[in-house]
């Protein structure tokens, strides 16, 4: 067997390849939940609103990373390797809380808690005086505004968020929830009122 | 016509796609009658507007931001919208399932 030439007269000596092809570092799964749980988690919650949820989705991150291990070579880009697989995770668990809540027969509550029968604003709204949420501060804004979006349905919750805060199109929307778009509007529209709703009595709570 | 409820709905579509001319008339035309119809656009607006805002200020965590795997938890960065740092107990838990794993035992039911 061919013994591996030392020509950079090495401080290190090099090792003899072995026979059977090793991967390429050591796997060390305790360092690895340790480094990136933290990141994965914040991801999860960030795109799911639901701590249980969120945990099941690292959870089986981790468990399939250790089972398709082998396939995984490159070392230092475990971050993103993780990050790939906890993505899919989210995502199907997206898909599947849409496939629920976009069956919109149970959710006709939303509607109701604004309108009457005929379609005209319930007398409690009619009675408000004008509320702009220009009068919020930035900071303010934004507790409340995270606060209120974890109250919404939650596939109403993603979809609001992607559309009007990552600001992505409506395709790239749907196509990740699996919905259509006439699907989406009526969840941007529930969407839109609950938030200002919820906005607007988060803030008369504040003192103002 | 379009009652009120109808056109909330209305209202929120013109964010998310192009209305007709019809559709726009009408729109304008309730939006003259309506203050509760009308304030429910300007709070629509501002919510668009003031995510805008809220995304300039401080960036979301996009998924690339994990390739720095030792700064994505630490920065600044995963602030906004991203979410909390995974609890202490949970960590336990997922350690607990990760030896399991690892020790072969994994993901029997």
């Amino acid at each position: 067997m061919p013994q591996p030439t030392e020509e950079s007269s090495g401080e290190r000596p090099q090792r003899p390849p072995s026979p059977e092809p090793q991967p390429t570092f050591q796997l060390d799964p305790t360092t690895w939940v340790h480094t990136y749980s933290d990141a994965l988690y914040s991801y999860a919650m960030a795109k799911l609103r639901d701590s249980d949820a969120a945990e099941e989705a690292v959870q089986e991150t981790f468990v399939a990373a250790l089972k398709n291990r082998a396939q995984f070579r490159q070392e230092g880009t475990e971050g993103a390797w993780l990050m790939g697989i906890l993505k899919r995770k989210v995502f199907d668990h997206l898909r599947r809380l849409a496939r629920r809540e976009t069956n919109f027969d149970g959710d006709e509550a939303t509607l109701d808690r604004f309108f009457d029968q005929r379609g005209h604003w319930k007398p409690e709204f009619a009675k408000q005086s004008a509320f702009s949420l220009d009068s919020l501060e930035l900071a303010e804004f934004r507790d409340i505004f995270q606060k209120c979006v974890g109250h919404l349905p939650k596939t109403q919750a993603s979809a609001f968020v992607m559309r009007e805060v990552e600001q992505k199109n409506s395709d790239e929307v749907c196509q990740t929830l699996s919905i259509s778009v006439n699907n989406l509007w009526v969840l941007m529209h529930r969407a839109r009122l609950r938030l200002a709703a919820c906005i607007r009595q988060h803030w008369g709570m504040g003192d103002h | 016509m379009r009652n009120c409820q109808e056109m909330t709905k209305l209202v929120s579509d013109s964010f998310e796609r192009r209305l007709t001319l019809s559709e726009r008339l009408e729109m304008r035309f309730h939006m003259l009658m309506c203050r509760l119809c009308h304030q429910f656009l300007r709070n629509s607006r501002t919510l668009a507007k003031r995510m805008g805002e809220v995304v300039s200020q401080v960036p979301l965590p996009l998924e690339d931001d994990i390739r720095d795997s030792d700064h994505a938890a630490s920065t600044p960065v995963a602030r906004h919208l991203s979410g909390p740092p995974m609890p202490a107990e949970a960590k336990q838990r997922l350690l607990r399932r990760v030896m399991n794993a690892v020790n072969g035992r994994g993901d029997l039911p």
